[in-house]
């Protein structure tokens, strides 16, 4: 692959696991450790009392999960894999989100995505945004 | 809330700010958290109608605490510096230096005598509200650290001071967030 040295940074080859990239991935990693422990604690002590969003919260865990590791470890087929990620969580931000408002009675419990993640400031709604960006920045150009 | 804890509302109230101002990794239920900070301030008993458990915020018994507490707000403010600490040599283009990398260690350890404590007050026989929360929270507030430091070195760079302000926020939010679980279940 041909490197394409844009700009004069130093260490910043473009990989999507170096240099800000490795911020996207700690702040992935937090959300990823966060939303895990708390979909545990829900489906193990309380699941009867919201199924539908309960399984949200495990599904937005899996998906912090499966999008840290594979930024994290930047090759071409994890990027792949976190796109795919990426794009699902986005989906589910704006889904959960949008339903959360609409209709609250189906969320009687929230999850991560509730109300476009409004218990976390946002940073849900907003992290998928700069993982797409951040992938498309950092894309092998002879691909 | 019992009167004696007005300077904790105060401080929870800060924390709300920083949680409004875009990290409150704490939320056991993000509706819940939004109710609060409108009413935080005065109150506590969660009048949310999205929740239907979890009545957070009230103190009842501050001597009780008070050990938690102190050892919050330690842990607070070596974090709250931890992230000013990580973003300015960000700014300043540096890799993190020893030092930098001594306090974050130094937070860690406070961190996990802050575990201890609770985890050793929870043996004793308190209970929280959210006995599952709370222990979720003690466990993982311990390891954000150790993993951004791990992370933070693999690449040593500007941004490596950036991951470990990442993680020390989140310790500073997860404590905000345990200071408001840590209430005894009525």
């Amino acid at each position: 692959m041909t490197d394409v040295p844009t700009q004069p940074t130093g260490s910043t080859a473009r990989k999507a696991n170096s240099g800000a990239g490795r911020v996207l991935v700690a702040v992935y990693g937090i959300f990823a450790l966060a939303a895990t422990a708390r979909a545990s604690v829900q489906l193990l002590t309380k699941f009867e009392q919201a199924p539908l969003a309960y399984l949200l919260s495990a599904l937005a865990a899996l998906v912090y999960i499966v999008a840290t590791i594979t930024l994290a470890r930047g090759t071409r087929a994890s990027r792949r894999l976190a796109l795919v990620a990426i794009i699902i969580e986005l989906i589910g931000v704006i889904t959960v989100g949008t339903l959360s408002v609409v209709d609250p009675e189906a969320f009687p419990r929230a999850t991560v995505w509730s109300v476009y993640g409004i218990g976390y400031g946002f940073v849900p709604l907003l992290l998928p945004i700069l993982g797409l960006a951040w992938l498309w920045r950092t894309e092998p150009v002879n691909q | 809330m019992s009167g004696s804890s007005d300077d904790l509302s105060a401080g929870v109230l800060v924390a709300w700010a920083a949680a409004n101002s875009g990290l409150s990794l704490g939320g056991h239920c993000s509706l819940l958290d939004a109710g609060l900070r409108t009413t935080l301030p005065r109150n506590s008993k969660s009048d949310s109608p999205f929740v239907g458990s979890g009545s957070v915020g009230r103190r009842a018994d501050p001597t009780s605490m008070s050990m938690i507490d102190a050892l919050a707000y330690v842990v607070i403010a070596l974090a709250a510096v931890a992230v000013i600490w990580g973003l300015v040599t960000a700014v300043i283009n540096r890799p993190p230096g020893k030092a930098q990398l001594l306090f974050a260690a130094g937070l860690e350890i406070v961190t996990v005598v802050q575990s201890i404590v609770a985890v050793g007050k929870l043996a004793a026989g308190f209970r929280p509200v959210e006995l599952a929360t709370t222990i979720g929270y003690l466990i993982v507030i311990v390891i954000l650290i150790p993993i951004a430091w791990f992370w933070a070195n693999a690449e040593r760079n500007r941004f490596s001071g950036v991951v470990l302000a990442v993680a020390a926020l989140g310790v500073l939010a997860m404590t905000l967030r345990l200071l408001v679980l840590w209430t005894p279940l009525a």
